[in-house]
């Protein structure tokens, strides 16, 4: 991962640092190894920041900033996700980018109920014996799967100072294939998009932002996500749960602990830009994180 | 007569070009950027042009581009 990517979460609320710390950052990576490749994942890695230095309208904006800018209006969503899939495409023929991660879309059918639909996600990943695969869900008009029915059909919860933040459409579910009875399950969270400094503000560095509401929510993750993760086990609603953090392509929080059959269950989470990452193992957070990691990082 | 393998060689030599272009390009980028002479914004859309240039593996308007940063 890029350093000026997480330096653009650390410097403080202060604008002027951030963007310094982003420029020092850029300027240091431009310098390091330069290729085309290198020059795509900068730009990708630049467009992800935009919001926090920006202050263009989206007439004359790049391309990945007409697709943010784009999608601050509902109608024009649809064509910003062309832009940006436009944009990734271009990348890929020319080999600027490395590693593309589509996800595959599960339909939820008219009578089907979304625990189903999870289900027969899972037994595809099952048959197709992939190591990792994303998957997405949509109604049968083709629409996004509201993250608030997806949660209420798995009867899973996440933490309302967390969930205020979340993209409604903008969701994935995860199976790491590890074996023909062991599959690891994750999911992919991303933060709606805001519209000024005070959203990416209040998000990044206040006291209800996501980091210390990320903490708050450890004492429930494993009963509020027992449905998807460890849908075997009896678990309390609370659990005083000793997170510890891991290196790795980002740091990612962590706890164990043991369900009523001694079975050793774990959590993870890492929250990198606008997206929270969870899994329920350190492997599959790991594939998680590598397949969603910056073009051109390792 | 063209050679077997004349297309591959010219479209190596593009490469081999491009990425020669990229790296000068990355430098004096980034050494505007140190000086403070441009901002983010005009970072991200100087890469995005250079990008599109070399997509189309225009050298000669990518050189003329990178000249006139």
């Amino acid at each position: 991962m890029f350093e000026f990517l997480k330096s653009a979460r650390r410097e403080g609320a202060n604008k002027e640092g951030q963007e310094t710390a982003i420029k020092q950052g850029v300027a240091q990576e431009l310098k390091k190894e330069p290729s085309l490749k290198k020059l795509g994942a900068i730009f990708v890695a630049l467009a992800m920041l935009s919001p926090l230095f920006s202050s263009r309208k989206a007439e004359g904006a790049s391309v990945g900033e007409q697709a943010r800018n784009l999608e601050l209006d509902p109608d024009a969503q649809k064509e910003g996700a062309r832009l940006e899939k436009q944009l990734e495409r271009q990348m890929a023929e020319k080999g600027f980018r490395v590693e593309i991660s589509l996800p595959k879309a599960v339909i939820v059918g008219e009578t089907e109920v979304v625990p189903d639909a999870y289900q027969r996600a899972y037994q595809d990943a099952q048959s197709r014996k992939e190591s990792y695969r994303e998957v997405s869900f949509r109604t049968i008009n083709n629409r996004p799967l509201p993250l608030r029915d997806f949660l209420n059909g798995l009867g899973i919860k996440i933490n309302t100072a967390i969930y205020q933040y979340l993209d409604q459409d903008d969701y994935r579910a995860v199976f790491c294939y590890r074996g023909p009875n062991a599959i690891d399950r994750g999911l992919i969270l991303n933060l709606k998009r805001g519209s000024d400094m005070e959203y990416y503000k209040k998000v990044y560095y206040s006291s209800e932002g996501i980091d210390p509401s990320l903490e708050k929510w450890e004492p429930t993750i494993f009963s509020d996500l027992k449905n998807i993760f460890f849908p075997e086990s009896i678990l309390p609603d609370k659990y005083v749960a000793q997170f510890q953090t891991t290196t790795g392509l980002a740091p990612v929080e962590y706890a164990t602990r043991k369900d009523q059959k001694g079975n050793n269950l774990f959590i993870g989470y890492a929250a990198v830009g606008e997206t929270l990452f969870l899994a329920n193992s350190l492997e599959c957070q790991r594939e998680i994180l590598k397949a969603n990691a910056p073009p051109g990082e390792p | 007569m063209r050679k077997k393998g004349d297309a591959n060689n010219i479209h190596e030599i593009n490469k081999n070009q491009l990425e020669e272009l990229s790296k000068s390009f990355s430098f004096k980028l980034a050494e505007k950027l140190e000086k403070g002479e441009i901002g983010l914004d005009e970072t991200q859309e100087k890469i995005h042009n250079f990008l599109m240039l070399a997509k189309e593996e225009n050298i000669a308007e990518m050189e003329k581009f990178m000249n006139e940063i």
